[in-house]
């Protein structure tokens, strides 16, 4: 499993959905049926993540890419 | 040839991570489809070259029963399988000098360091000695999809273990030098884009991945260039009959 992401230490965020306090989880990002597991914050009653813009931006964008070939 | 031992990304598999338990891509499943192919009966003589810390020889000497024998050139790596691995057959040997005897084994396996040897013909050579007339020989590796730009050749020449990674027609070519005729060829490169991005995730960028397949700095720059732009990596496996 990869490092948590720096925003996933401390839980300033609430679920925009539910007004939920979000929690540290361990996702699986998928993407093109791979799976790697990363932490982030979760909303544990919506199942929803956080994805932060330089996670998104950056791993994630970097992966997509590899896949696809660009 | 390098000694994985000594290999940053080598360091990551004795961390026991799940996803890289075999430290390459398709792992031990690319393995069981690889043997399942070749239809070998069972208690056949089998040599797994670079066999590291043992995954797929405890594969083969405990699930499928064959009478495996294991070689790698590192005697760290072979230390460190003895310990996650024991009871299993092991010999520290360089592929271009088997120490075993000629026309004894049914099958040779040798998965993601054909390159790292330098596909060289000091290897296979070895491979047509100590195989029986029809065995088999499985390779899996990278190899050169796609060369957009000749020049991107010099990206290769500057790492640790992608300096004799060469395009499908040589290794064919190889292979027929030394009386070999391949009779499957799969194309698995969706299982190296995979690998690598459980590395982006693990390590942080794929830079950063290169970082360690590359000596310096200047060569991982070189590196990041034609893999961008002047070459595309693939992955196969093959299996091999000696005519």
């Amino acid at each position: 499993m990869s490092e948590p992401h720096p925003n996933a230490k401390k839980s300033q965020w609430v679920c925009g959905k539910c007004g939920s306090p979000l929690e540290t989880a361990s996702i699986n990002v998928s993407y093109l049926g791979s799976g790697y597991p990363v932490e982030l914050l979760v909303c544990k009653k919506c199942n929803r993540p956080l994805v932060p813009a330089d996670l998104a931006l950056g791993k994630m964008l970097e992966v997509e890419k590899l896949m696809e070939d660009k | 040839m390098p000694d994985c031992a000594s290999c940053f990304l080598f360091q990551l598999e004795s961390e026991n991570d799940a996803c890289l338990q075999t430290n390459r891509p398709g792992g031990l499943e690319l393995t069981r489809k690889a043997i399942d192919l070749c239809g070998l009966p069972s208690r056949s003589s089998i040599l797994d070259v670079a066999n590291g810390t043992g995954a797929s020889l405890d594969y083969l000497t405990k699930e499928k029963k064959y009478k495996a024998v294991g070689i790698d050139n590192s005697f760290q790596i072979l230390k460190l399988g003895q310990k996650v691995r024991p009871g299993l057959v092991r010999i520290q040997a360089d592929c271009r000098q088997i120490p075993i005897c000629s026309t004894s084994q049914h099958c040779v396996l040798m998965e993601c360091a054909f390159a790292l040897s330098g596909g060289s013909d000091g290897a296979l050579s070895e491979f047509s000695r100590i195989l029986i007339p029809g065995g088999k020989l499985i390779i899996s590796d990278v190899y050169i999809r796609e060369l957009i730009d000749p020049r991107g050749l010099e990206c290769l020449s500057g790492t640790i273990c992608l300096s004799g990674v060469v395009t499908e027609q040589i290794v064919r070519k190889q292979l027929t030098k030394f009386g070999f005729e391949v009779i499957t060829w799969q194309e698995h490169t969706l299982l190296l884009k995979k690998w690598l991005a459980q590395m982006v995730f693990k390590l942080g960028s794929l830079d950063k991945v290169y970082r360690h397949l590359a000596h310096t700095d200047e060569e991982t720059k070189t590196l990041i260039y034609g893999l961008g732009h002047q070459i595309k990596l693939g992955y196969y496996l093959l299996i091999a009959q000696k005519t």
